[in-house]
């Protein structure tokens, strides 16, 4: 048995995530089952929880057992850890009962219908203005239906949000241990020489999609794009081989040296109203054909 | 997608044949781009631009600011 440790912040910033990516490759790495020990963890982001929550969805697919060390933890991080259940989320379709700043956890290896009600009652609902929630739902909707129309990831989906109300943010994270957004670009494309960033670039620009069979769709991330402008929140898009973050100002695709096998969509939103301008235009009278 | 897969698939033989189709959303809150795409846009492939402005009635009082705002955008 292998023991991982887990220490210092795991939160959102570039080295948090790259602490994360870490732990995938020691387990990877590393023998059939393992123990992840949380004795030196001091801060646990939603990102980690629904990072570790995938990992933990994973070993129970390769059939690898593990465990988690909470002795000596700091209080705060077992609290979270416990509040997310943690250890049980990786049951299918499992949605914890986690405390009321929490967003909770949710692993979900098929599309679940009810994931809108989840994004609004549990994320949403009581944080930002209600006329407000049916622009940014069908956004965020859209960027769950992509992992299972193209991300091919085993363990699905796993999602799990904050709502920090000393800074008035409210942050989702969504992790899927797939094939990455360059390598299906580069399919698509039939371009295997394609930059990773170039291919990121790709995916985000209004009509492309990969979708081959059905209706090709192309809109949501443009309507996502304009919401998270509008409202100054962040959107930032980690995958093998590239980066992509976007706020009101600038939009960045950078090349990334972590290859972790997947793909993390991190939305941050403000919950002043303020900050609230339509992301649509207004409706005119012209014909709608 | 399938609940617009079933609009579609109600809608579009009528509009074919010529019938007049409205579209009541009303008490719908939210809309996805997908939903409006496949229920929607895809009648497009085969029926032409005026043809659907003539048979195809979307009430403007009974869809929300945002459902008619994707729904412009979809087409």
């Amino acid at each position: 048995m292998s023991r991982i440790t887990l220490a210092g912040y795991l939160n959102d910033t570039p080295q948090g995530f790259e602490s994360l990516y870490n732990i995938r490759q020691q387990f990877e790495r590393t023998g059939d089952s393992h123990i992840l020990d949380f004795n030196d963890c001091q801060f646990l982001g939603q990102n980690a929880i629904a990072y570790l929550a995938g990992l933990l969805q994973l070993a129970k697919l390769q059939k690898r057992g593990v465990s988690l060390s909470l002795k000596g933890c700091n209080p705060k991080v077992k609290a979270h850890i416990e509040a997310n259940a943690l250890l049980e989320a990786f049951k299918d379709g499992q949605q914890s009962k986690a405390k009321s700043t929490s967003v909770p956890l949710r692993v979900n290896k098929t599309y679940a219908g009810d994931f809108s009600q989840y994004l609004e009652k549990a994320w949403l609902e009581g944080r930002i203005y209600p006329q407000h929630i049916e622009q940014i739902l069908p956004c965020v909707l859209e960027v769950y239906q992509n992992v299972f129309d193209h991300a091919r990831s085993p363990i699905g989906v796993s999602v799990c949000g904050q709502h920090y109300p000393n800074n008035e943010t409210l942050k989702i994270t969504l992790v899927d241990f797939g094939v990455g957004i360059p390598a299906t670009v580069r399919e698509f494309l039939q371009n295997p020489s394609l930059a990773p960033e170039d291919a990121l670039r790709w995916a985000f620009e209004s009509g492309n999609t990969t979708k081959r069979e059905g209706l090709a769709r192309g809109l949501g991330l443009k309507l996502l794009k304009g919401f998270i402008q509008r409202n100054h929140g962040v959107l930032e898009v980690y995958t093998d081989g590239a980066l992509m973050r976007m706020d009101k100002t600038n939009e960045q695709f950078s090349p990334y040296a972590q290859a972790f096998g997947g793909t993390i969509v991190q939305i941050t939103l403000m919950c002043d109203s303020k900050y609230y301008a339509s992301i649509f235009e207004e409706n005119s009278n012209e014909p709608l054909f | 997608m399938d609940n617009g897969q079933k609009i579609y698939d109600l809608i579009h033989p009528k509009l074919l044949s010529g019938e007049v189709v409205t579209l009541d959303f009303s008490g719908v809150r939210i809309f996805a781009s997908p939903f409006m795409n496949v229920a929607v846009g895809q009648l497009l492939r085969d029926i032409d631009a005026e043809t659907l402005q003539r048979l195809l009635i979307i009430d403007q009082d009974k869809i929300t600011q945002v459902g008619l705002s994707i729904l412009r955008t979809v087409i």
